[in-house]
């Protein structure tokens, strides 16, 4: 699981071209919107490409995704349980 | 009327930010000049930052770099020019779109593909809800931009209007004018070519901090020379000027055997063969906008009465500097005049 | 003035669709895309039979965009009579953020052959497309391109306006021309703003747009010029505001700020009180986001309880993107000469947080002032632009 989350961390710096920012740098438990990383409508969307492409994971249902969304650690579980590759 | 350019920015092949071109520039390279990027950290904020391509970075640094010069904060009105707008982006989402189908493609690519993404970006860092306009054709990109900015100060719409011409060299877009022969080739057909970052901030009060007045902006399209000719007399005669009464001509002449002659046989035509001359893309390269770096060459002429060697065109001696006129040209095609006063 | 769109070829045509309540939206027919199946609003004829309207011997290499651009500009020129070499003295302001990108897009995606018109495809860019379109009639010594993303063709006729204001120019014509490209329908998908079902504006089940594609234009003259040549105007161009909603690269403010400003400038610009606007052709895309962000912005003009009848017209053409302000033009003065409000199709729930509803009826007989017309681009170019009966055709 740990490992999974670094990687996460990891495809979020660089789909969302954080530059100079290293894994460590991301609280798995912060929110990701917000107050926590500021993320915003657009990385949403990038957000939900990145699931598709590295997992196979195909979110339609935004309040789902709002869900999935909130958080390194929500993210990693869902991924964990529902990836196809 | 009258508006007066009260700054000027850059980011060129040249020193960035910085106004060594005017006194001391560096010779462009043979067949392309990349501009020299500035630090971007005092600028824009890493979050901020992270969506900007290359051109956005440009443009903010120059817009917020001519509006600090001209002790603008927020702009009545964000008027650009550009040609092909953030090429990076369109760029990368084609080139998603060819290896990857259509499915799965990245949003923000797309988002910053489209041409007013530079002004609006420019409007969002400024929380500016001014006039916001942007225009894309060709040569004329710029010109289009400052003739709409005086019509606004005509109109009594604004008193401070910022105003830019961007245009970014991507290896893409440098591989595509290439093979349609745009740069230097063999006989010297083709220009250098070059980036275009320039903002600068229009007043209608003459400030302290003014450099020169922009009097008038007309754009003439798609006409054989001589109805150029008579276009560009039209112009003159409009500002109540005979052509005597202007000190130089700043012209677009690009290197290009193909094209320069055209400025020649304008020039001679409407001025005989004597008029002091000035030209600047051999220097910043051409560009869509490259028409931008002639008015600010222009400006500086008449702040400083004074045009050094490395601009100097021909061997016509030059007196004293009231009033300038610049012919730019994209492929002889479009053309455009804008008057500058002292 | 001149218009193409999905509801029809010319003027004539677009009117008898709108008072039949007829949409032009349906599966993509002549796109190369894998994504058929998104309901849209394309122009029914290739680009040959474009080429053949036009007279022109058919290449592959002639982008879209230009082509419906030259239909609806010989239209708009010819039924204001200067299609005739009348003078050289006419500008063509248009708008488009697309251009040649269909040709682009085939030759980067498919892959270029060996025997490349490389200068060709050098002219592929917005500007470009405008120049094929100012070639073709020797009337036009001036041509530029406004690129505001979907408020282009809205700002080509602001831009338009002031050529003749300042007395450099007697006569342009001014609109925009968008066709739909595998880019930005990528581009729109990727944004997950496309509805898969006919987009329903101002509907609490709206789920995005379609995309369209066509051209409009419309002629506008110096009061002078008329009287000259003794023309008949169709309409008063009584005013424009271009504002900046400076809050998202794509999102509207919540509560409409810069669709608000739009609005508010070109009311002040034509000297009209809100309340003597009959009609608002609005911008209404379909978007969860748009039509909140709008309709709050019209209840702020406006007041509550005293918005005019609305309708979005998309529910026809569909979100025609650049060229949304010019069509919308042609549809806001239609709306005027044959004093009718176009309806709203596809609407059947009121949207919670709004005070209003938009016409759906359709109304005919109904005696129309003056209409405002919006049009809100990405990166929050807001447009708006207000249409009036002129003293002889009241």
């Amino acid at each position: 699981m740990e490992q999974l989350k670094e990687q996460l961390k990891r495809q979020i710096i660089e789909a969302l071209n954080f530059e100079g920012m290293k894994p460590d740098d991301i609280d798995s438990s912060a929110p990701l919107f917000g107050d926590g990383l500021g993320l915003d409508s657009i990385d949403v969307l990038e957000l939900l490409v990145l699931l598709e492409k590295n997992y196979g994971i195909k979110l339609s249902d935004p309040a789902e995704s709002k869900r999935i969304l909130q958080s390194i650690d929500t993210m990693a579980d869902y991924v964990a349980a529902h990836r196809t590759k | 009327m009258t508006a007066y350019i009260c700054s000027t920015a850059q980011i060129s092949s040249q020193e960035p930010l910085s106004a060594k071109w005017f006194t001391a520039p560096r010779e462009c390279a043979e067949r392309c000049c990349f501009s020299v990027d500035a630090q971007y950290g005092g600028f824009i904020s890493p979050m901020a930052a992270r969506r900007m391509g290359k051109l956005l970075k440009r443009a903010a640094a120059t817009s917020l770099t001519a509006l600090r010069e001209a002790s603008v904060e927020i702009p009545d009105a964000i008027i650009f020019g550009t040609g092909l707008g953030c090429m990076e982006n369109s760029e990368k989402f084609l080139s998603a779109m060819k290896e990857q189908g259509e499915e799965c493609l990245s949003p923000t690519y797309f988002i910053n593909s489209t041409h007013n993404t530079i002004a609006s970006q420019i409007a969002g860092l400024l929380k500016c809800h001014s006039y916001n306009n942007t225009y894309a054709h060709l040569g004329v990109s710029f010109e289009s931009a400052l003739l709409d900015s005086l019509m606004q100060f005509e109109a009594g719409r604004i008193s401070t209007a910022l105003a830019g011409g961007y245009d970014e060299l991507t290896p893409g877009v440098f591989d595509l004018y290439e093979k349609a022969g745009f740069w230097h080739g063999v006989g010297k057909q083709g220009a250098a070519a070059g980036e275009t970052a320039v903002a600068m901030v229009l007043s209608s009060e003459k400030t302290d901090s003014a450099k020169c007045g922009l009097e008038d902006v007309a754009l003439c399209c798609g006409r054989p020379l001589p109805e150029v000719a008579l276009a560009l007399e039209k112009f003159l005669d409009r500002n109540g000027l005979h052509p005597s009464d202007t000190d130089l001509v700043i012209t677009g002449r690009n290197g290009d055997v193909r094209y320069d002659e055209s400025y020649t046989a304008l020039v001679d035509s409407v001025f005989g063969n004597s008029k002091p001359q000035a030209c600047y893309k051999h220097v910043f390269g051409e560009s869509f906008t490259a028409g931008a770096y002639g008015v600010m060459l222009g400006a500086e002429v008449l702040k400083h009465g004074r045009l050094l060697s490395p601009y100097r065109f021909g061997t016509a001696e030059t007196g004293t500097f009231e009033r300038i006129l610049l012919i730019n040209s994209y492929r002889s095609r479009d053309w455009s005049f804008i008057l500058l006063a002292k | 003035m001149g218009v193409i769109s999905a509801i029809g070829i010319g003027v004539g045509e677009t009117l008898r669709s709108l008072l039949e309540g007829r949409s032009g939206i349906g599966r993509i027919a002549y796109l190369e895309t894998s994504h058929c199946d998104l309901p849209s609003g394309e122009v029914k004829l290739n680009n040959a039979g474009l080429c053949a309207l036009l007279g022109l011997d058919f290449k592959s290499d002639y982008a879209r965009t230009a082509l419906l651009g030259a239909v609806a500009v010989r239209e708009a020129l010819s039924s204001a009579g200067i299609l005739e070499a009348f003078d050289t003295h006419t500008a063509l302001v248009s708008g488009t953020t697309v251009g040649g990108m269909d040709v682009t897009e085939r030759h980067i995606c498919n892959d270029a052959e060996e025997n490349t018109n490389w200068d060709f495809i050098t002219r592929q860019d917005c500007g470009s497309a405008t120049e094929f379109v100012t070639d073709l009639f020797p009337v036009f010594d001036f041509s530029t391109t406004s690129s505001t993303a979907c408020s282009s063709a809205a700002n080509a006729i602001l831009f338009g306006r002031d050529l003749i204001r300042s007395g450099r120019y007697d006569r342009v014509v001014a609109g925009g021309s968008e066709s739909l490209s595998r880019f930005h329908l990528n581009g729109f998908n990727s944004l997950q703003i496309l509805d898969r079902e006919p987009c329903r504006p101002f509907d609490s089940t709206r789920a995005g747009l379609n995309l369209g594609e066509g051209a409009g234009y419309v002629v506008l003259e110096s009061e002078r010029s008329v009287k000259e040549r003794g023309a008949r105007p169709l309409c008063l161009l009584a005013g424009c505001g271009n504002a900046c909603d400076a809050y998202h690269q794509t999102a509207s403010s919540p509560d409409g700020e810069g669709a608000f400003l739009a609005m508010n400038k070109a009311l002040k610009d034509s000297g009209l009180k809100p309340s003597m606007i009959d009609y608002v052709n609005a911008h209404g895309t379909g978007t969860q986001n748009n039509d909140l962000s709008e309709g709050r912005a019209l209840e702020r003009v406006f007041g509550i309880g005293k918005v005019p009848p609305v309708s979005s017209t998309k529910s026809f053409t569909g979100h025609t993107t650049s060229a949304s302000g010019g069509i919308e033009a042609v549809i806001s003065i239609l709306a005027l000469q044959h004093g009718f409000v176009p309806s709203n199709l596809n609407f059947s729930r009121q949207m919670e947080e709004l005070s209003f509803v938009p016409s759906t009826a359709g109304d005919t007989g109904c005696d129309i002032r003056n209409v405002l017309c919006n049009a809100f681009g990405f990166g929050g170019n807001d447009t708006s632009v207000i249409f009036s009966k002129t003293e002889e055709s009241k």
